[in-house]
Formats: structure tokens, sequence, C-alpha cells
């Protein structure tokens, strides 16, 4: 019994002697509390604000850093074009900037979409089973709502894509 | 005993994970700071950046914003930060990694292309970051050209040399590999030329390298055989290519279309050919009856602008049966040429009419005026004598303007119907919202005031003028609207300006970029704003025009970081290119006096990165020789005054320019120090320290006074001097003033052997007549003296005058006393005007007529200074970078016995 005591004695010395240390390296070891992830241009994503950028998306941090690097493009070419308006734009740089991307996209892309009547019929020839029996005339407005859409995101990869070929990107991550 | 195990596994899981959850330092002591991995600033630097000091309390927030100011430097590629506890607070610790930059390209291997060509063709250049993922680009741009020149197999190794830390040369190397060849050229779809009379036109053939350039070329010239042969709508298309191992068979298809002649009949004033140019067929590619007509209406609007007013042109077309050939016939009636014989205005009663007619474009016919008609100028004049109108506050005011001809449809008369209407004049100007400056203050910037005539430009203007004063206390974001409103009959005119003045704005961080050899502080001292100054527009562009001035950057960049947001703080971003410090220069030139003569400087602006500039520079021609090595700091014991030291030796003979006779020679050696500094943009104070060993010998015995004129001797004195430049350009100056005062103190308290002094007086004066004519009168004075043991002024500092840049009708060095041989022997005063008038009548020649009058005297007292030598010439200028080559003819207007009638010189740069 006491040799059983003893080693549950060394057992339990040993496991503070362990939590001690664990505790001792956890608190003196230097922690990285910020760094660049990415830069774009001259505009750098660091560590801190991806992370928490990704907590308050609940998502993947990759993914959130693609989304930053989009937006940052964005911002920098609706501020190019002068379709940013500087009351809009505060210290944060991800807030308020949603109604400035929305304006940007639509001064710049959708205002240029013009959907065509025949491609509108077109789809709704395609598509007539999903109207249930409705006419044209009567569904033109949504389809061609839908198309605008379609078309928008389209174009807007497009620009995207050439906006990202221009620009100097680099990911550290 | 399990439970041990399982609650220890657990417990090491939970300890052991925590560094991977950042832990919340907020509000902790900051007790230490660290750098590392920094090479290209000081470790101070990355912390002033960081705005982190010791005691702080920590915040992620200052962290982020720290990294993001610090990138902006442009020379690190990454920036971590590491968190320690340690006694007492927290320990930061800043890892940074720096970027690698290209400190030079070189090529091998390429034999048909020269390494400067392919330097021009890629994007990437010298000083650019290095990075990995670019040399693919890299190799592509190379590629690409080389496809152009006909090389397809090209194969390209790129190696990495890193030089130094952080510095790599790239070593591209290159296998050009075979050339392609071309197999064979065809035509497609040709029906109307012999192949062979077009093919060589491409001036590329079989079994040539397949150089798409050249090519090119080859294609224009076939456009242009056909539209020289009337085929004015022939269509070259998209040539096919087909690449058969290293060579390459091609089809070029051309369709010629149909033949279209045009014929302009009853021109005599334009060109067929410069019709031809007007009309858009060529350039349309079509002949159809819309671009014929519109053909016609160009052709009439050229006419008119000429002042062909009834010009009429009229189309006629004829088709070849086989409708493979049309003939355009444009019927061209030119009409007479109308000229304006009068210009009547009725109803001006505020503007007189020759006020008016000043400010028109069409003009009456005249002696010097050509006078035609032109109906859309008068248009335009139309509507700026209702501007002119308005701005004197006949906001309502109307012209309108009618032609009326004589029965020879040759000579019009101009009649402009004006109706005034009532002046409104500003009766109250109002001010609203201002706190920081009073009503007066803001009344005193603008121009309209009570009483003047209103008008909508001026308002306008007087608005930023409100911005501008607000902007100037760092007020950036102020707005003001500016409304008016005007009394019943429009006589009285009320002005409203409301102010919104918002928040001011200060000077954040200033981060620099760029200056890869410059320290931060050579440009941070030229900034006339600061950290923490107010933002004043006016101080960021004075900053930038003094960066500038430091000669050692091509671009100079001070903008906001973020200039869209409106923070208070704005951090601002310094962006500079450096230019090459070190630069050599040649030159060689040729004098009238001095013969051929050359110089070579070696200099280099930036010694250290401090802007200290050194100068070695060797002259010599075959009176002359001369070697100086200078040295400048500008900030001197950090100030701003420039400290100047330079080492000269020199070895010079006076001739006689006629004879070639040697009058006397010397050998000099001189130390020069001190100081100089701007006391505003145009006003330059210095004073310098000399010490010079002047050996003269080989005098002639006529020139020398007394005996310090020979051997040698010790020259130790203080030089002090003031100067005043307003010059626009002090090569070639065409307003401003030059004035001076100089002098020179030798005693032998300075250790001189010699004792003198000296003073010298210069002022100049350019005025701009008109354009291309300048007038620049110049009065230069001196006087020397001996004084203590030194019985004369030795001959080295006595003055001399004569020749190129003094008195012209006179050879070098020849007025004033002569000695018993008639050798000049200078004098201890002097007096000399010069005048020219500048005309320049071409691009960079002009001509230039002058009148120099001077004398020198070997008495230093008035009663003895009398009459002056008069010359009166004319000169040729070209223009060079470094002032006007010249070449100028000096007549003497009072000539003695014996003395010739003028001199004629040949020099570079203005006599004054």
């Amino acid at each position: 019994m006491d040799s059983k005591k003893k080693k549950y004695g060394i057992l339990i010395f040993c496991e503070l002697l362990f939590i001690v240390l664990c505790s001792l390296f956890a608190v003196s070891s230097a922690e990285i509390v910020d760094r660049i992830v990415a830069t774009i241009n001259d505009h750098v994503i660091t560590l801190s604000e991806l992370k928490e950028r990704s907590r308050i998306e609940k998502r993947d941090e990759k993914e959130v850093l693609e989304g930053i690097i989009n937006m940052v493009l964005f911002l920098s070419e609706a501020k190019r074009l002068g379709l940013a308006d500087p009351e809009e734009i505060g210290t944060d740089p991800y807030r308020d900037t949603n109604l400035m991307i929305e304006r940007f996209i639509g001064r710049r892309i959708k205002a240029f979409i013009l959907i065509p009547m025949e491609r509108s019929k077109d789809f709704y020839e395609g598509n007539k089973e999903k109207f249930r029996g409705k006419e044209f005339l009567e569904v033109r407005d949504e389809i061609n709502l839908y198309l605008l859409e379609e078309e928008t995101n389209v174009r807007l990869e497009r620009y995207l894509k050439e906006l990202r070929e221009k620009a100097d990107i680099k990911i550290l991550f | 005993m399990r439970h041990i195990y399982v609650v220890t596994i657990i417990l090491v899981i939970f300890f052991t994970s925590l560094p991977a959850y950042p832990k919340d330092y907020s509000n902790m002591k900051i007790v230490a700071i660290e750098v590392e991995g920094v090479r290209s600033v000081k470790p101070e630097v990355i912390i002033s950046l960081m705005e982190i000091e010791i005691g702080q309390p920590y915040s992620i927030d200052m962290i982020r914003k720290g990294i993001k100011r610090t990138y902006l430097k442009g020379v690190f590629e990454d920036i971590s930060v590491d968190v320690k506890e340690i006694q007492g607070g927290l320990k930061l610790r800043y890892l940074i990694k720096e970027k690698v930059f290209i400190k030079g390209i070189d090529f091998s291997g390429n034999e048909q292309v020269s390494s400067r060509k392919l330097r021009d063709e890629i994007i990437l250049k010298e000083g650019d970051e290095y990075r990995e993922e670019k040399m693919n680009g890299l190799k592509e741009e190379i590629n690409a050209y080389y496809r152009k020149r006909g090389y397809r197999r090209l194969e390209i190794k790129i190696n990495i040399d890193e030089v130094e830390p952080y510095r790599v040369k790239l070593l591209v190397n290159i296998y050009e590999g075979p050339s392609t060849k071309i197999k064979g050229i065809e035509l497609k779809g040709e029906t109307v030329f012999d192949k062979n009379e077009v093919l060589p036109l491409l001036e590329i053939k079989k079994g040539d390298i397949f150089d798409t350039e050249r090519f090119n070329n080859g294609l224009k010239k076939i456009k242009e055989f056909y539209i020289n042969n009337d085929y004015l709508i022939a269509e070259i298309g998209i040539s096919e290519i087909e690449y058969i191992g290293d060579e390459v068979s091609i089809k070029i298809p051309v369709n010629p279309g149909i033949m279209v002649r045009v014929n302009f009949v009853g021109n005599t004033v334009f060109l067929s050919e410069t019709l031809l140019k007007e009309i858009p067929i060529i350039e349309d590619g079509k002949a159809t009856d819309e671009i014929i007509q519109d053909s016609a209406e160009r052709i009439e609007e050229l006419y008119r602008k000429e002042g062909y007013y009834f010009c009429r042109t009229s189309v006629g077309t004829r088709w070849s049966d086989d409708k493979r050939k049309i003939e355009i016939d444009f019927l061209i009636n030119e009409g007479e040429r109308l000229y304006i014989r009068s210009i009547i205005f009725e109803g001006n009663k505020v503007i007189d009419s020759d006020k008016l007619k000043a400010l028109m474009t069409v003009r009456e016919k005249g002696l010097f005026t050509a006078g035609y008609f032109d109906d859309r100028a008068l248009n335009k004049d139309i509507e700026a004598i209702e501007d002119i109108y308005r701005g004197l506050g006949y906001l309502s005011a109307k012209a309108k303007g009618k032609i009326t001809f004589d029965e020879s449809k040759t000579e019009g008369y101009v009649n402009i119907a004006i109706d005034e209407g009532i002046q409104s004049r500003i009766d109250e100007i109002e001010v609203e919202g201002n706190t920081v400056f009073s009503k007066e203050e803001i009344l005193n910037v603008i121009h309209l005031k009570k009483g003047m005539p209103y008008n909508d430009v001026e308002l306008g203007e007087d608005r930023y003028h409100i911005l501008s004063l607000y902007s100037r206390k760092g007020y950036s974001y102020a707005e003001v609207d500016a409304k008016r409103s005007f009394s019943d009959d429009s006589s009285k005119a009320f002005i409203n300006f409301k102010i919104y003045e918002g928040r001011p704005v200060t000077i954040g961080k200033v981060i620099m970029r760029g200056n890869k050899d410059t320290k931060d502080k050579i440009i941070m001292r030229e900034l006339v704003v600061k950290d923490g100054d107010i933002y004043d527009q006016e101080g960021v562009l004075k900053s930038i025009q003094r960066v500038y001035r430091l000669g050692i950057f091509s671009q100079v960049r001070f903008e906001p970081v973020d200039p869209f947001s409106r923070l208070d703080r704005k951090e601002m971003l310094i962006t500079v290119k450096e230019r090459k410090a070190g630069a050599v220069e040649l030159g060689v030139g040729y004098g009238d006096y001095d013969r051929f003569r050359g110089f070579l400087e070696i200099s280099y602006k930036n010694l250290g990165g401090y802007n200290r500039q050194i100068n070695l520079r060797g002259e010599g021609g075959s009176i002359e020789k001369k070697y100086a090595l200078g040295f400048k700091e500008p900030w001197f014991l950090n100030n701003p005054i420039d400290f100047r030291a330079s080492i000269i030796k020199e070895e010079k003979r006076s001739i006689n320019i006629d004879t070639k006779e040697t009058r006397y020679e010397t050998k000099r050696i001189a130390g020069i120090s001190g100081i100089e500094k701007g006391i505003t943009d145009t006003l330059k104070v210095s004073l310098l320290y000399e010490f010079e060993k002047v050996e003269t010998f080989n005098i002639k015995p006529g020139a020398i006074l007394t005996r310090e004129d020979t051997g040698t001797s010790g020259i130790s004195s203080i030089n002090p001097s003031i100067i005043f430049d307003t010059r626009d350009d002090p090569f070639n100056p065409s307003s401003g003033i030059l004035s001076g005062v100089m002098f020179k103190f030798a005693t032998r308290y300075f250790g001189s052997e010699v004792e003198l002094y000296k003073i010298t007086f210069q002022g100049g004066w350019y005025l701009k007549l008109w354009k291309g004519t300048i007038l620049a009168f110049s009065g230069r004075g001196g006087l020397g003296r001996a004084f203590g043991k030194t019985e004369e002024v030795p001959i080295i500092e006595r003055f001399f005058l004569g020749g190129r840049t003094t008195v012209r009708g006179y050879a070098q060095d020849t007025l004033g006393p002569k000695g018993s041989d008639d050798t000049p022997t200078g004098g201890n005063t002097f007096v000399l005007l010069n005048s020219e008038l500048r005309f320049n009548f071409l691009k960079d020649i002009g001509i230039v007529t002058f009148v120099d009058a001077g004398n020198v005297w070997l008495s230093t007292s008035p009663a003895k200074i009398t009459r002056l030598k008069y010359t009166a010439g004319v000169g040729l200028r070209y223009e060079t970078p470094v002032g006007p080559l010249r070449l100028d003819y000096g007549h003497k207007i009072e000539r003695e016995p014996g003395e010739s009638r003028g001199e004629v010189h040949f020099a570079i740069g203005h006599a004054f």
C-alpha cells in the first residue's frame, strides 16, 4: 500500500512539475501576435485582422483572405475612378464599404449591361415549364432582372480578373 | 491509476495548446522593444514608424497600424511581431524580412539582339524587387521579342547572383536557336496586279528571316500601292501564316475592291493631293453615297476656313458597265475670297468698338491682317463678347452678328448688334458659418468687393480663395457654398458665402520611400510641414520643390497615404526616385582668345547619402590649365548653410591676341573655404577665406608697375559677398535682376604677403519686351587698392577690360593704361556698362545688337576717372543647353590712331 502511495505521490509530483513547466513554457515563450499575410500593391493585410474577419464571418481564413483581396481591389478602383465618397471611408477599411462597392458595381458594370429582347425570349422559351403557363410579357421583368444579375456576375468576375492581373498581389500565408 | 494518466494527457494537451490561442495582452505595459533582421534602415526608424514607445500600453490595433505604416517604406517583404511576457510587462520583437532588389541584368548568348535593346523590351528594370514568380514573365517578354524578329526556338536560363545582401544580379543566358526562314509568300485573291509587281513591295522575300516588323511595314507599302493606283478601298487581310519546322509559309489575302478614281475639278487654292487627304473614302474603306456627300461637305468646310465663304462643291459619279470602277468628280466652285471691309458695332455703350474689335479673332482687312471672313470664328467671337459683358456685370447681355456683302461678293460688312442690358453691381456680401476667420479676413482674400460689377466667374474663383484660406490653416475639409441673388431690376447683386468649416487636419507620420542611398534626414530636413503640423497644401508643395532642389531626385511625390479618407491626422508618404548621383562631363570649345579648350569633370552629388557633393575638374587650352577639387556640404553643422572647400591649381598665360606675344604668366595654387547662405530664394550671402600662392613671371617689362608684380607672393584674404538674383534662367535670362557686391580683403594679420582690398559691384537687368525679344543691361565697377607695405595692387589682382565679355570693340584685356612698350598694365578702377537687344527669330538662332562702354584707370581718385570707351556691334547666337554659342563684332566708336576698327569674338555664353 505504501509503495502504491509512494508511486501515486511520485506520479502526482511529476504531474504537477510537468504542469508547472508547461505553464511556465506557455507563459514565457514569445507569441506571434501579428504579421503580414498578404499585400495588394501598398495595402497590407495582417494576420490579426484576417483572424478577426474569419471569426466574424465564421469562414475559413483562406476564403476570407480572397474576399478581402477582392474588396481591397474594388475599393481602390472605386477611389481611382472617383466613385468613392470620402465621407463613407472611415479608419476601418472593412466597415461601411458595401454601399460603395454596390455603387461601384452599379456604375461601372450594371450600367453597361443591356439585355436584348431576344435573349429574354430565348430564356423564356428554354425554361417555359418554370413559369407555369404565364405569358412572356407577364414574366419579362423578372427574367430581365435574373439575366441582369447573371450577366453582372459574369462581368464582375472578368473585371476582377483584370484587376488582379494588373495589381501586385503577394500572399505570404 | 488509469485516471491519472487520462488527466495528465488532458492537462498536457490543454497547456501545450495555450500558445495557439492569442492571449489578450491589452493594456499591459511595453517594457522592451527589439528589432531584428533590418539592414537598410536603423532599428530606430522602425520603432519610430511603428509609433511605439517603452512604457506605452499594448494594443493590437497599434501593432497592426504600425506594420501597415512600416510596409509603406517599400523595402520590407514581411514584418512579424511577437510578444513575450517579461518582468514588469511585455517585450515586443519586430522581425523584419527585407525585399531583395535587382542590382543589374546581364545578358549572354544574344547575338542577334543587343543587350540594350533587350533591356528596353523587358518590363523588369534595375532597382525593381526581385520575385521568383516574375522570372517566367521575363522569359516570355524576351521570347516575344525574339519571335517578332524571326527566332522561335529560344532557350532562356536565368541565374541569380547575390552580389550583396538583398541585392541580386540576373544573369540571362539565351540560346537563340535557328531563325525561321520564309519558305514562300503568296497573294491570295489578287486579280488586278501581277504578283511580281506587288510582292517586291514587301522588301522581304523567300529565304529571308521572317521578321514580323519588316513584314508588317511591307504590308503597309502594298496598301499604299493600291491607293496610289486608284484602288482606294483595297483591303489587305490578316495574313495566313503556317510554320513548317524552321520555315514559314505566308498567304496574304488581298481584296482590291472596285477602282475608285477621284477627280477634283476647279480647285486652284488647294492641291488635289491635299483635298484627297480630307475626304473619308480611304479612312472608311467605302465609297457609299453618304461618304461621297460627306466628302463634299468636308471640302467646303476646308475652303470656308480660309475665307472662301461662297465655295460650293457638287459631286458627280460615273460607274463602269461592269460596276468594277467608279469615277467621282468633285466640281468645286471656289468663288471669291470674302474679305471683311468693316466691323461695326451697334448698341455698345460700356465698351467702345475698338476694344471689342481687339478681342475678336475675325479682323478687318488691313496692312498687317489678312481679314478674310470665317463664319465659325465670328460665332466664337460673338460668344466671347457676351462673356466679356457678363464679366462686367451685364449678365443678360446679348450680341448678334450679321454679314452683308457687296455685289462682287468679295467684300463683306460685319454688323454686331449688342443689347447690353442692365449692369448688376454688388450691393452686399454676406459670410456665414465662419468661426476660424473673421468676416474682414475672408473679405480681404476675395476679389469681389461691394460696388464692383458682379460676375459668375469671379464668384467661383472667390469660393476657391476662401477654401484656400481655410486649407492653409489645416481645414482641408472645409466647404463653401457661394450663392447670389439680384434685385428685381437686376441692378443690385447680393452675395452669400456659407462656410462649413469642418475639423482641422494635422500631418501624421511622414514615411519615406524610394531613398535607397539617401538618408531619411536629408529629405526630412527639407520638409516645411512635419508630423504634428497643420496640414497645409502650400507647405506640401513647397516641400516638394525643396526636395527637388537637392538635385539628387528625378521624381518627388508628397501625398497623404490615403488621400480619400477624411481623417483628422493624415499620414504622409514621400516617394522619391533617386537619379544617378555620379556624373562625368566632357566638353570642348573654341574661343578667339584662348582658341581650343576642353574640360573633364567628374562629380558625385550624394556622398554617403548625405547630399554632400564632390567634384574634380580639369580644364585646359593653349593659354590656361586649371585643376580644381571641390567639396560642398549643404547643411553645415546641421544648419541650412552651404560649406564649400576647394583646392585649385592654375597656370595661365596672358597674351596679345594679335601678335600672340606673352604679356605675363602666372602659376597659382589656392585653397578656398567658407560658407554660403541663401537668406531668401533670391538673396544669397557668402563669406570665403582664400589663401593663394601666386607666382608671376615672364612679364613684359612695360606691364610691371612695382616689384610685387613679379615673383611669388602669398595672398591670404577674406571674401564676403552678397548676391541678389531673380533671373528666370542663369544661362539665358529673359527676365529678372542680378546684382551683387563682392569684397576682398588681404592683410598681413591674416598672414598675407600682399595687403590690398578690392570691391566689385555688378548689376544686371533683363526685360522681355515681347516674344523673342529681350532687352539686357549691365553695369559693373570695381576698385582695388594696396595698403601697408604693398605699393601697388599686383598685376594678378588688377582689373583688365576689353574682349568678349567686356568692351567688345577692343581685343582681350587691351583697354586702359599701357606701359612704355604699349603693353596694357591693367588698373585699379574700372567701370563697365553694357546693353544688348536680343532677338530670337528662329527656334535656336538669334541676333543681338549691343553697345558697350567702359574703361580702366590706375588711379582710384574719382576726379581722374573720365572718358569711357564706347563700342557698338552686332552678334549671332545659336542656343545650346549651356548658353548660346556666339559670334560678335564690336566696332570702336572713337578710334584712336593706330587702333583697329573693331574686333570679332567667338565664345560660349552671353557676354553678361
